[in-house]
């Protein structure tokens, strides 16, 4: 996969990045806000990431387009808000959710790595996906994946696995007795959990009288962020009402078009005298055509396609109700961050602590329920030997990441023994940056995956020249399409310039926090209308 | 112990792959193609091409071999000169060969010819080939072979190797857009189709020893199929693909912009609902493809008119009696095919 081309923009203003090309590209300007990220992200956002763009850019104003080269083929993406169109060889797909996208894609341009999630298998999404060869200049962490929330860094781990084609995380025999008996006490905890939990939510007068003190303001003001988290309740609502309708009209279809299939029997003229079937009976011959309306291929298709479709709906109507649940909890969250009066805080002072606990406890349990009967229904599609071959795919990225990084850094002392650090060991400064940067390389030489491999800042938080000049060196070696981004200090500028093998792209012309400009838009224009987009 | 197939057929698949040959070469590639309009087949002979009313014949004889040596060559004409000697007149007597010899022609690189291009000694073994081929058949009367009524037959023979795959065959039917212009197995399973077809019209009823005054009398036994049939089938095949794969077509995105927003994919879907029913319903088949012939018709006359103006010229009986269209969908079905014609 090389990317050719990334645009944004709407009908006033544009910018367009034609520069790239298949090696080393560094983008590189004199001071910060001259746009790097934004078009990094930009990129990444209109192949599916969740956004992640700087604070001061409204990017929902915007068009974003991706021109991108894979197997031979071109593709050109469009995306806005959650609407995408792609362009291939003339075909015009039009999805307006990521995860009909993400099937396309799938099916169309190259398969996404397919893993167990909340008890289904599932397509990884592109945010999770992406992950594989890019890495921002926020959100990252050393200890997790980028973007927690939806995915976990279990997730991330079990992608890598599918990517190798090795299945799921397995367990060994003493950890799945182990799961089962643990999954046992948290089932016991949660039942104990719930049943005190009930007593203290039971309605108690005592508390609502003495709520009443709170002041009037402080009312209001919680009514108003109640209004709007229920609106966007009913927002997230309608839309999962929406699809879930979508959904039932295409299990109808599917339903209607299986008996449409079948050739209707309306009996055949027979002679009464000798019931011979051996009756004439002159068709007019331009009446009749000899063939079928389509062929059982055109069928199949038809209807592999209205299954996948359903299924998308599925995973889209789930992807709502998590969107719902969140905003469930911050309603809650506001309810229970009620002023309360110091009266009642002396009156409930030991309940309400024990209810706060018993929240985060369950919602802990819960998570841990899930993961755990995650891990051993993936278990059972595991064989050992995968398991063996899981441990050794994640050795040879390890030992690859030691390799690296004591080239770049020979005297670093750093040792990676897993793909993430400990919660409580958090690497820092230019050790986080190489981590990050030895962890692609690995990746992209272990899996020799064919995407392009993007970082953002690739030397934050201080990489000294040399160490800086060893990574440049190494990813020029990988023979693939490299884009990385940086700030230069004023004794630096032009550094990229002379070096061979490097296409150095120079943001400082651009002005500072507007990278779009007036411009650009008519060139801008003539992209949206091959996918006959009009501003 | 195993059972190994013997004495099956091993011959048909080919006869009938050069037999579907021949009838595309009649539809594309003869110099009067366009006047014919039916392909009776296995009735006066492997196929005979006819026009509108009957009036003008062609006559085609398919031999598979690849390799036919001049006597067989001449053998395979027999049923062409039993033709040739009845009390019917036929336009043309074509001979569609798989290969000959390499002793037969005199240019190799010329595919169709006549005797000229047929060398003397392989004239002569060829002439010898079909004499000895009218004394073993019975329908024929070996006395009606003279040399001065052969001669006379040879100068009318056209002689055709068969030099195309079966791809390119069905390639040559119609013209389309070149981004819809399906892969070598589509276009394998349309040939495919076509010859399935042409070979269960040989098992209709049986026509041994039939008598028939006029030739038109042969159309009242159904072994025929026609060309406008045949190219509807292919470009039916070629434009309704999956329209779940396909994205939308250009010509609907003028409509598909004047949808209020949020309705756009809904809507979009709907039609491929429909069209999708339109692709199931075999009950309907007949309705299906004279709908088909309408559109076709409007958009090769009229390669100017939007969607719009087609639906507006479309004929309100045919497009009632598609139950499974209604009036987006059937706009959206007209912008498939609008797209797929190439105009």
């Amino acid at each position: 996969m090389i990317i050719r081309r990334i645009a944004i923009g709407n009908d006033t203003e544009a910018y367009i990045e034609n520069s790239l090309n298949d090696n080393v590209n560094i983008i590189s300007s004199d001071d910060n806000n001259k746009g790097k990220t934004v078009i990094i992200q930009s990129l990444m956002y209109c192949i599916g990431n969740v956004p992640v763009f700087p604070s001061t850019f409204d990017y929902k104003a915007y068009f974003y387009y991706v021109e991108f080269f894979h197997n031979e083929n071109e593709y050109a993406i469009c995306r806005k808000g959650d609407t995408f169109v792609i362009l291939n060889e003339n075909n015009l797909m039009f999805f307006d959710n990521v995860s009909e996208m993400k099937r396309y894609w799938t099916k169309k341009i190259f398969p996404l790595p397919e893993i167990i999630k909340n008890d289904v298998n599932r397509i990884v999404d592109p945010e999770l996906f992406v992950q594989l060869f890019f890495v921002g200049q926020d959100k990252k962490d050393t200890s997790n994946i980028a973007n927690k929330g939806f995915y976990a860094r279990e997730d991330f781990i079990n992608m890598l696995y599918a990517f190798a084609g090795l299945g799921s995380a397995g367990l060994s025999t003493e950890e799945i007795s182990i799961t089962k008996k643990r999954i046992k006490e948290l089932k016991e905890e949660k039942k104990t959990l719930q049943t005190q939990h009930k007593i203290l939510k039971s309605g108690n007068i005592s508390s609502t009288y003495l709520s009443q003190f709170s002041d009037r303001t402080i009312l209001e003001n919680k009514i108003k962020k109640l209004e709007k988290i229920k609106t966007r309740i009913a927002v997230l609502r309608n839309e999962r009402n929406k699809t879930v309708n979508r959904k039932v009209k295409y299990e109808i279809t599917l339903k209607e078009l299986n008996s449409l299939n079948r050739t209707m029997d309306s009996g055949e003229l027979r002679c009464l005298d000798c019931g011979s079937a051996h009756i004439g009976f002159a068709t007019d011959s331009n009446a009749s055509y000899a063939f079928d309306v389509s062929t059982p291929e055109i069928r199949r298709q038809i209807i592999e396609s209205i299954n996948e479709k359903i299924s998308s709906y599925i995973e889209e109507i789930e992807r709502i109700t998590l969107d719902i649940n969140k905003e469930q909890e911050q309603l809650q969250q506001v309810l229970k961050d009620d002023d309360i009066s110091l009266e009642s805080i002396v009156f409930h002072k030991q309940s309400i602590l024990d209810t706060t606990g018993v929240e985060v406890r369950l919602s802990e349990i819960d998570n841990e329920l899930q993961k755990l009967s995650d891990a051993l229904k993936a278990n059972d599609a595991n064989t050992l030997e995968q398991v063996e071959n899981q441990k050794v795919l994640v050795s040879s990225i390890l030992y690859e990441m030691n390799k690296v990084y004591s080239y770049i850094d020979p005297n670093g002392r750093l040792i990676f023994d897993s793909l993430f650090t400990k919660r409580d060991q958090v690497y820092s400064g230019s050790e986080a940056t190489e981590f990050h940067l030895v962890k692609l390389y690995a990746l992209a030489t272990v899996l020799m995956h064919p995407f392009p491999i993007i970082v953002d800042s690739f030397r934050a938080e201080d990489l000294s020249s040399e160490r800086e000049n060893a990574v440049i060196e190494l990813f020029s070696r990988l023979r693939k399409q490299v884009i990385f981004t940086t700030t230069l200090k004023i004794e630096e500028i032009g550094k990229y310039q002379h070096m061979k093998n490097i296409n150095s792209i120079d943001y400082s012309k651009n002005a500072s926090s507007k990278i779009l400009v007036n411009t650009a838009v008519a060139e801008f224009e003539a992209l949206m209308k091959k996918l006959s987009i009009n501003l | 112990m195993s059972y190994t197939v013997q004495s099956s057929e091993k011959l048909r698949k080919k006869a009938s792959d050069t037999e579907t040959k021949a009838l595309l070469y009649l539809m594309n590639f003869c110099d009067d193609s366009d006047e014919i309009h039916y392909f009776v087949v296995d009735f006066f002979n492997d196929l005979t091409g006819m026009d509108r009313f009957s009036r003008k014949l062609w006559d085609i004889q398919s031999k598979g071999a690849f390799n036919s040596s001049p006597s067989a060559v001449g053998r395979e004409l027999v049923t062409l000169f039993k033709n040739y000697c009845s009390i019917f007149s036929f336009h043309k007597y074509i001979l569609f060969l798989g290969g000959v010899s390499d002793s037969f022609r005199i240019d190799q690189s010329i595919d169709i010819f006549d005797t000229g291009n047929i060398k003397t000694k392989a004239l002569a073994s060829l002439k010898t080939g079909l004499k000895d081929e009218c004394k073993v058949k019975t329908y024929i009367d070996a006395s009606l072979a003279t040399d001065e009524k052969i001669d006379d037959f040879l100068d009318k023979v056209l002689f055709v190797i068969d030099n195309k795959t079966p791809s390119e065959y069905v390639k040559s039917i119609i013209k389309i857009h070149p981004g819809i212009m399906p892969d070598e197995n589509i276009l394998n399973a349309i040939f495919n189709e076509i010859r399935d077809k042409q070979a269960s019209k040989k098992n209709i009823s049986v026509v041994e020893g039939i008598t028939i005054k006029t030739t038109d009398q042969a159309l009242n036994y159904y072994r025929h199929l026609t060309n406008g049939e045949i190219k509807l089938m292919v470009l039916g095949r070629i434009i309704n693909r999956n329209p779940f794969n396909q994205g939308c077509p250009i010509p609907f995105i003028p409509i598909f912009n004047q949808f209020p927003e949020e309705k756009q994919q809904e809507a979009l879907d709907d039609c491929r609902i429909a069209l999708s029913r339109a692709l199931f319903n075999k009950n309907c088949a007949n309705n299906f493809w004279e709908l088909f012939s309408n559109i076709y018709h409007i958009i090769i006359n009229n390669p100017t008119y939007g969607v719009e103006a087609i639906y507006q010229n479309l004929d309100e009986n045919i497009a009632i009696s598609c139950p499974d269209f209604d009036v987006l969908s059937l706009k959206y079905f007209i912008s498939t095919v609008k797209e797929g014609i190439k105009v």
